[in-house]
């Protein structure tokens, strides 16, 4: 056995050892609970798993995982024969024992170095308390006389028919044996140090067939175990004499002991896994094979004196038949053993998670290299590209062949399948990252002294294996969270009407194209101002933001790093680092995470998560000539600026400009600034690209362009052209820059609770693209967070927004101080009692402005005035098909009405109505323009309240602004009776 | 005798070359997408079937000028170091100690030359009044019939003079 083989079969043994680990918790968590009804079937699957553990662990070596598996075995192997009960008391040690073996096979070389005493103490304190075994079992040593004699004794209590195997074995001893050279201590010391024994059939024709001579096989099975016994052609044959009996044997039987188990086994030498068969009770080997041995050798007179091909072939079966028949205890014992696993198959519940416990429940599975998976899923991508150039090319060229059109059809189906297929090779169902939460919730509640239900859904919702990988902590973290804060104390809850147990609903499920994970419970909340309290203290906000933020706001510091609310900083949780680092991780992810709660009743935290990292959705934008993928999790809209309004929109705060969008203010950014890459601009008359020189975004220099546009008188008839192209104004004509090519495109971007615009020149269509990380030499650019292939064929860089932040360093701090200084601004304004609204500001005749509560605002529709038709005194125009009645303010209240424009000049008059939602939309207010929606901080002058329908009249924007109250307005004009 | 066969380029008029066990492929494809910000003699980046390859402008990087794209300009694609492993496994002389980029990398070249064999021997170190090249970045000269080849050290091409 050379080292590399070695190596391998290590790998093996612990990729193997923490699946049995990753299986027997969920199976120890359910026995738990089941008290009286336990299941044996359960307890089977326990014992076999930690069984092979130590099986394995003693072959190579590992004492401390070997002595740990042994004392919890023998726990297991008391629950098994009903002398105790599963309970919590006692299924803990259990548990500790699997973290403990988890840890030994996270570093298996350093096994060793695992202090695991504690729970070995525990372990040999319940198993030494119980009658059956002596006081002395409290040693921990295997190879201690004294134990190793109460475990023989135990065998023999507990195993009934081990016992009459021995008893068996007891009788043949004064008869002659089967096996000679079969030792009966050896069996017993090897059954001791977890020593499977294990039948081999050997065909020697079939295996000089395939170039396995007896002398090699004899060798490797050395090496991983011992050969025991052997019959050669019906006789018994010494084992130093085996290889050269071998040479010209027709049939074998070689009796082999290993810890290994027979998967394992058939691995590490080269024979038909069907010839080994495991014997379960290997004493009832020396009274028990003689049949087999005639019978045998009775075939194979037969077989030599009709040597015909086809005969044969009848000799291995028969062979078969014959050792089937002969070990009929030992066959039946495995199958009874096999039925056991597939029974747990089909009753056991998460198929998916536990098929790898019976022996042959993995069949149907292979491991691959993930390397491996990576250049599937490269080679697939450029199967698409290939195809899709293939298409561009076959479109192009205009190639006509007979049936080419449904060969390429058919490539493009099965590239597109073979490319999905080989994605969901990298998927696992997140129910791996699931399924140790029932035990961190278990001890948690445990060690709370709180009730807590689990109920977990979706575990069978797959995601990419990477985003698997990083999202174990995150959802660590919130279920803790969960478990230590949300969920109160159970006297706490019966206080406020709620059952005792807690529950945590934990679910997975798909949404459009994405994965959402909810982690849901009941408890009590978050309380937002405790949070907004807690920041404060913290220094980490100001009372002015307190005062600004809404309560979604308040909930939401809680991402902010530095903030923990637990009032004591308890073992599990509240260290203060957390929820930014669940946040920060998630987002890594290009996932997102939002918070609901409501105090008393519970909280939901939502993440939202991509399909996989390998391909994600972005928009593909131009600069220059050049094209970049900006990922669509960054982007939170897109904002067109027009180039007349650039003066207006956009200003500048200390060094940086920003855009006003929406009484926010955005940093901007150009991207080609950001890049170093020249900046062009498109002349509109001409639609060449030109190096733009503009120094600042709000630089429009008009008077300038004034001043010139005089002297450009000769060119106007060029001029005139353009403008009908463009269909531009005769003041937008003034300015190149108010040309609509010259309008601004401003993606708005996200970067962790920051925003800022970036300006590009064009837009063109989002895009699936596939990240491939950057190169060594591009590492200084940050800039960019990869690049990718696009469909053409063509690379592009996808841009990192929180890079570009770090690049540029946007002062956030400089745009956040002119927030508040505005925010103080309009307080100073407000009185102390001034209150915060949304409104809807219009105006019905000029000059004189109304504010309509944003709220009370179902729909605003454009109408124009040639279309209202009358009804005696009621004017109605059709909406959806009805007619909608259109209110006039003028005849409600005492302002101006609309001014009439001439109703023959044919232009068309728009309008708009506000539908609103106390009318249930059935009404339209009408008004001649909408100004603006906005939020303001006002104090209002109920002196006009007199008039039913007006709340009150206040200063909004430098201008009298009466407040309408929708419900009076409505009242007075008749309508809410009617809807 | 070990007899060490590079594959030949120019650069302007001048003969380079390196060890062909180096070289991935050659290829004409200048479809080059370029990286804003990136260091001066990166020149792009280039879609080889789904692969990524960072180009570099071999003449930025030996401080002899700068390439312009023009017909006869090729793509000489090194080998990444988990290719060369192998190689290196196999034939221990020839390569340079220091390990590849495991980025596939491409050097800008304005013709391709021959491949030419040469004796170990007759690679001689770089002479001490080289002008313009730095030293680091050349392997051995080798004189051939009519003119010298200067046999670049591709691992200093990738990993900078630092």
């Amino acid at each position: 056995m050379d080292a590399m083989f070695d190596e391998n079969l290590l790998q093996e043994f612990v990729t193997e050892g923490r699946e049995h680990l990753a299986n027997i918790e969920p199976d120890l968590l359910a026995l738990e609970t089941q008290r009286e009804q336990v299941d044996a079937d359960m307890i089977n699957r326990i014992f076999r798993a930690i069984h092979s553990i130590k099986g394995a662990s003693g072959f190579f070596g590992f004492e401390a995982v070997k002595k740990l598996s042994h004392l919890m075995e023998t726990l297991l192997m008391l629950f098994r024969d009903g002398k105790l009960l599963p309970s919590p008391a006692l299924i803990d040690p259990l548990l500790n024992g699997v973290d403990k073996l988890s840890l030994m096979m996270n570093d298996i070389q350093n096994s060793e170095s695992v202090a695991y005493a504690e729970e070995a103490e525990k372990l040999e304190a319940i198993i030494s308390g119980n009658p059956p075994f002596s006081p002395n079992a409290s040693e921990t040593s295997d190879s201690d006389p004294e134990l190793a004699a109460s475990n023989a004794k135990t065998d023999q209590e507990v195993l009934p028919r081990a016992f009459e195997g021995f008893k068996r074995f007891e009788h043949a001893l004064s008869g002659a044996l089967a096996f000679p050279n079969l030792d009966i201590e050896h069996i017993e010391t090897s059954q001791k140090s977890g020593q499977r024994f294990y039948r081999l059939r050997l065909n020697w024709p079939q295996y000089r067939g395939q170039n396995v001579t007896a002398k090699e096989l004899f060798g490797q099975l050395q090496s991983v175990g011992s050969i025991l016994a052997a019959w050669t052609d019906g006789n018994p044959t010494p084992i130093n004499e085996l290889v050269s009996a071998s040479q010209h044997a027709e049939d074998a039987c070689w009796i082999i002991s290993s810890v290994l188990e027979t998967d394992l086994l058939c691995l590490s030498f080269p024979v038909i896994k069907d010839d080994l068969s495991l014997i379960e009770d290997p004493k009832g080997l020396l009274n028990e094979p003689m049949p087999t041995v005639t019978v045998a050798s009775s075939k194979q007179e037969r077989c030599m004196s009709d040597p015909s091909e086809d005969d044969d072939v009848a000799l291995s079966t028969d062979i078969n038949t014959a050792s089937e028949a002969a070990v009929l205890q030992t066959s039946q014992k495995i199958t009874s053993e096999a039925s056991i696993s597939s029974e747990s198959k089909t009753s056991g519940k998460k198929s998916a998670l536990d098929n790898t416990n019976g022996a042959s429940a993995n069949s149907d599975t292979v491991r691959v290299r993930i390397d491996l998976l990576n250049k599937l899923m490269d080679l697939a991508g450029e199967m698409v590209l290939g195809r899709n150039q293939l298409l561009r090319t076959l479109a192009r060229e205009k190639v006509q062949a007979q049936g080419l059109a449904q060969l390429v059809q058919n490539i493009d189906l099965i590239t597109t399948d073979l490319q999905e297929h080989i994605m969901q090779t990298r998927m696992q169902p997140i129910g791996s990252v699931f399924g140790k939460f029932p035990r961190i919730v278990r001890d948690m509640a445990k060690m709370l002294n709180k009730q807590i239900l689990l109920e977990m859904s979706g575990e069978d919702v797959a995601l990419d294996k990477s985003i698997i990988e990083c999202l174990s902590d995150p959802l660590t973290h919130l279920i803790r969270n969960c478990c230590d804060h949300a969920l109160e104390q159970p006297e706490e809850r019966l206080a406020a009407g709620k059952d005792t147990q807690g529950t945590i609903w934990l679910k997975a499920y798909h949404q459009d194209g994405q994965i959402n994970i909810a982690i849901i419970d009941d408890g009590r909340g978050i309380n937002a101002d405790k949070i907004a309290a807690k920041a404060l203290e913290k220094g980490l906000i100001t009372e002015t933001d307190v005062r600004r933020m809404s309560i979604q706001e308040k909930v939401n510091l809680i991402f902010l790093p530095g903030l923990s609310t637990a009032e004591k900083v308890s073992e599990i949780s509240g260290r203060g680092v957390g929820m930014d680092v669940v946040r920060t991780n998630i987002e890594k992810l290009g996932g997102h995470i939002s918070i609901e709660t409501e105090v008393g009743q519970g909280t939901t935290l939502l993440l939202r998560l991509p399909l996989t990292l390998a391909i994600i959705p972005s928009l593909i934008v131009g600069v220059a000539d050049q094209r970049f993928a900006i990922p669509q999790i960054n982007l939170l809209e897109l904002v067109r600026v027009k180039a007349a309004d650039v003066a207006e929109k956009i200003e500048k705060v200390g060094n940086a400009s920003v855009l006003r969008l929406r009484g926010k203010l955005l940093p901007l950014l150009r991207l080609a600034d950001v890049l170093n890459i020249s900046r062009h601009y498109a002349d509109p008359r001409t639609g060449e690209k030109r190096l733009d020189r503009r120094q600042e975004v709000a630089d429009i220099r008009v008077a300038n362009a004034n001043k010139l546009a005089g002297g450009q008188k000769v060119k106007s008839d060029r001029r005139k052209h353009a403008d009908k192209l463009w269909s531009i104004s005769a003041l937008e004509r003034q300015n190149r820059r108010q040309h609509p090519v010259s309008d601004y495109n401003i993606l708005v971007l996200k970067v962790g609770s920051n925003q800022f615009g970036l300006i590009i020149d064009e837009l063109f269509d989002p895009e699936e693209i596939v990240v491939k990380p950057l190169s060594g030499y591009l590492q200084d650019c940050k800039c960019f967070a990869g690049s990718a292939i696009m469909g053409d064929g063509h690379v592009a860089m996808i841009v990192d927004a929180g890079g570009i932040i770090n690049t540029t360093g946007i002062s956030f701090e400089e745009i956040n101080a002119q927030h508040e200084q505005e925010a103080l601004l309009a307080r100073a304004r407000a009185s102390v009692s001034g209150d915060r609204r949304n409104i809807l500001l219009f105006n019905v005749a000029e000059h004189e402005t109304f504010a309509f509560p944003l709220s009370s605002v179902m729909r605003l529709e454009k109408i124009d005035l040639r279309n209202i038709t009358h009804m005696g005194d009621q004017e109605f125009i059709t909406y959806y098909g009805q007619g909608l009645p259109i209110l006039r303010l003028d005849k409600l209240l005492p302002i101006q009405p609309m001014p009439q424009k001439d109703a023959h000049s044919g232009a068309s008059q728009d309008a708009f109505l506000i539908l609103p939602n106390e009318a249930n939309g059935k009404v339209g207010i009408l008004t001649s323009r909408i100004l603006d929606a906005t939020e303001v901080n006002i104090n209002l002058d109920r002196a006009l309240g007199r008039y039913a329908g007006v709340e009150g009249s206040a200063i909004v924007n430098n201008t009298l602004t009466l407040f309408i109250e929708p419900e009076g307005l409505l009242n007075r004009a008749g309508v809410l009776a009617n809807v | 005798m070990t007899t060490r066969n590079i594959a030949t380029f120019y650069l302007d008029n001048d003969l380079f070359g390196v060890d062909i066990l180096y070289v991935r492929e050659i290829n004409r494809q200048l479809d080059l997408t370029p990286v804003p910000r990136a260091p001066e003699f990166v020149e792009g980046l280039l879609n080889l079937r789904g692969q990524i390859v960072t180009v570099l402008d071999l003449k930025k990087r030996l401080g002899v000028g700068k390439t312009r794209l023009h017909e006869n300009t090729h793509n000489l694609i090194l080998k990444t170091e988990p290719e060369l492993h192998a190689i290196r496994q196999r034939e221990n002389a020839n390569l340079d100690d220091r390990p590849l980029t495991p980025d596939l990398t491409s050097l800008l070249v304005d013709q391709i030359g021959d491949v030419v064999a040469v004796e170990e021997s007759a690679v001689e170190p770089p002479p001490a009044n080289l002008a313009q090249i730095d030293r680091r970045y050349i392997s051995g000269i080798v004189k051939l019939e009519k003119r010298l080849l200067t046999v670049l050290n591709v691992s200093t091409l990738q990993h900078g003079l630092n």
